[in-house]
């Protein structure tokens, strides 16, 4: 009985050990649950959903390089180098605390080797050393999610600038874990950046890179999610008249600080810099090259919000515009339209 | 005038340039000339080039010259090239076939994936057999260090060094056009970026005749057609603030490099130093050295 009672107590012991080590591991981290997913990607301007956790897991991230030549503009190609296919490159959602496993593949017929730097890592280099590939490789890599907020990833071989200026770069959103974003009716990905060629706006067929302009900062395109129009005409945003959206807004640049401005609303909330400030009823919000913010809105009357980067000539010549469009019944007491025009005869 | 006086300018660069590299290492000076090239200063202006005479088939005669390293190491200014024999093209398929015929050892289903990993030479049909016949006369690819290495031994060759290597491509270009100095980069920059497509695409027929570009050497499609390997491809320890590989990715590998406006020579250096010697990939080939 005695000797039963205390292998009862052993067992109660080491149970409690468990508990305790299980809840901290030695280096003060949340412990994993031992489960693991795989991180659903998306490009822009889906985001993908939020994954409820019943706490830290293993998130496994697959990143393929894809060298594509894609529209820029009506008439006008660029070969791309992307994150997944598409520019900007695919939006991964992830918790606070995860231990994010990185697996970037670079087929065997691409020209260039690549990695990727993670503004999200805390490490050397983003995991850019860790994650450089040669052609007809796989790298894995791992990292905790430390810090919650909306990161820019891209690639970092040399010469970077290129390989940013190319379309390699994409947004990681870390949410906290503790209070996670209030639900919204919809949410989307935009990203700003710009593209450099040899030719001038409007010039058809495949263009080239522009070191000479890259350096010079002067943009051909400003355009948000690669191309100009990618959110005009048959591929705006469609929303509804009283509906709440975010917006997940990175600008990777490579060299222009952007204005972000939604032509006709304000933002409720503002996530300045992408982090855990959060500023109210900003008509304009900046984001610095490499960097990304969170904008909440509701659109409160029907009609056509123009995204725009209120350098405004960004906008009118270079490109950098896209529409989100509202429809259902007008509120004339928000907003009126034009109720009267008449002759004026004053001086 | 103009002319005289960089013909004069030139005279002393190339003077101190013999007297400041008799002994290596030395202390650092950095005011010479970037990439000192024979050519690159004597013929230029000229679109016409006489080839250096060369008693070996297939292969030209690179000028011995000096060469400034593009990832400056402290201590060394440049270093003397001696003059060498390159190989005027990539090695083609067929080249390679024969090397593999008479050394079977290096046919794909009896090498061990220590000297090359899978896809060696996968585009050929079989183990001794190319198939397509468009292939036959293009660059050949998906071969590793190792097998290149073997290739070179068996024709009485070698691989080039890197600095042999970037040596003999800072010739001027001379067909299709005459290009030097910043056109020649920003050129040179413009093929890789259709490099993929035009390996691919490239008609068969036309590639003993130079098929892209040629330099004042005489060496053709150094650019543009297929990466190369080099004996010492990874030798280069890029310099960064980390003590480690870092500065061949984020920006520190500007800081440490001769001219951080010569993408093309980034892109080069980059793909090296991504490789492990058994490697294939679809993009790189290789060219000798005697």
């Amino acid at each position: 009985m005695k000797i039963r009672l205390f292998s009862h107590y052993c067992l109660l012991f080491s149970a409690a050990l468990l508990i305790a080590s299980c809840a901290k591991n030695p280096s003060g981290l949340p412990a994993l649950t031992g489960e693991q997913r795989v991180a659903q990607l998306t490009d822009a301007p889906i985001v993908p959903a939020r994954v409820e956790e019943s706490g830290a897991q293993k998130v496994i991230v697959n990143l393929v390089v894809h060298e594509v030549v894609k529209q820029i503009a009506n008439g006008a190609t660029y070969k791309f180098w992307t994150f997944g296919g598409n520019v900007p490159g695919k939006f991964i959602r992830v918790t606070q605390g995860d231990l994010v496993e990185v697996h970037l593949s670079n087929p065997a017929s691409s020209m260039m080797p690549h990695s990727i730097d993670f503004h999200a890592v805390s490490g050397p280099g983003g995991g850019a050393e860790a994650s450089f590939t040669a052609p007809g490789h796989t790298s894995v890599f791992s990292f905790r999610a430390l810090h919650p907020g909306l990161f820019i990833y891209h690639c970092a071989t040399a010469p970077v600038p290129m390989h940013i200026a190319n379309g390699m770069y994409g947004l990681i959103y870390v949410e906290p874990r503790d209070n996670p974003l209030p639900p919204v009716d919809h949410e989307f990905y935009v990203m700003q950046s710009e593209i450099y060629t040899t030719g001038n706006y409007g010039d058809t067929g495949l263009q080239e890179f522009s070191m000479d302009k890259a350096i010079a900062e002067q943009p051909t395109y400003v355009v948000f999610n690669g191309a100009v129009g990618s959110m005009l005409g048959p591929t705006a945003l469609h929303v509804k008249a009283g509906e709440t959206v975010r917006l997940f807004v990175g600008n990777i640049g490579p060299n222009l600080a952007s204005a972000f401005h939604i032509i006709g609303l304000q933002f409720d909330n503002a996530y300045v810099e992408g982090g855990s400030l959060v500023n109210h009823d900003v008509q304009t919000t900046l984001i610095p090259p490499g960097g990304a913010t969170i904008v909440e809105f509701k659109v409160q009357v029907p009609g056509t919000y123009h995204m725009v980067d209120h350098a405004i000539f960004r906008a009118f010549n270079q490109g950098a515009m896209g529409d989100i469009i509202a429809t259902g019944p007008e509120d004339s007491a928000i907003y009126s339209h034009q109720q009267h025009y008449e002759n004026y005869n004053g001086q | 005038m103009k002319v005289m006086q960089t013909i004069s300018k030139l005279r002393s660069i190339i003077a101190a340039l013999t007297i400041t590299t008799v002994t290596v290492p030395q202390a650092p000076s950095y005011a010479f000339a970037k990439h000192i090239h024979p050519f690159d200063k004597l013929r230029a202006g000229s679109s016409s080039f006489i080839p250096h005479p060369s008693s070996l088939p297939g292969m030209v005669r690179i000028p011995s010259g000096f060469y400034r390293p593009f990832y400056t190491t402290k201590g060394i200014d440049s270093i003397r090239i001696e003059s060498f024999y390159m190989d005027a093209a990539p090695v083609t398929n067929a080249e390679f076939l024969e090397f593999v015929k008479a050394n079977p050892a290096w046919a794909r289903s009896s090498i061990s994936p220590i000297l090359a990993e899978a896809g060696y030479l996968k585009r050929w049909r079989g183990d001794f057999e190319i198939g397509d016949a468009e292939l036959a006369d293009k660059p050949v690819v998906d071969i590793s260090w190792f097998a290149a290495r073997a290739f070179a031994k068996w024709r009485g060759k070698r691989l080039p060094t890197i600095a042999e290597w970037e040596y003999a491509a800072l010739a001027p270009i001379v067909r299709p056009m005459f290009a030097s100095g910043n056109a020649k980069k920003a050129l040179v920059l413009e093929w890789y970026s259709k490099q993929n497509s035009r390996q691919l695409q490239q008609a068969s027929s036309a590639m003993r005749a130079c098929t892209l570009n040629q330099n004042a050497d005489g060496v053709c499609d150094l650019f543009g057609r297929v990466w190369e390997w080099v004996e010492d491809f990874n030798s280069i320890i890029i310099p960064s603030e980390s003590g480690s590989n870092l500065g061949a990715l984020c920006g520190a590998a500007a800081a440490g490099s001769l001219d951080p406006t010569d993408y093309a020579t980034f892109m080069r250096f980059a793909m090296r130093n991504s490789l492990n010697a058994n490697d294939v990939t679809d993009q790189l080939g290789f060219r000798c050295v005697k």
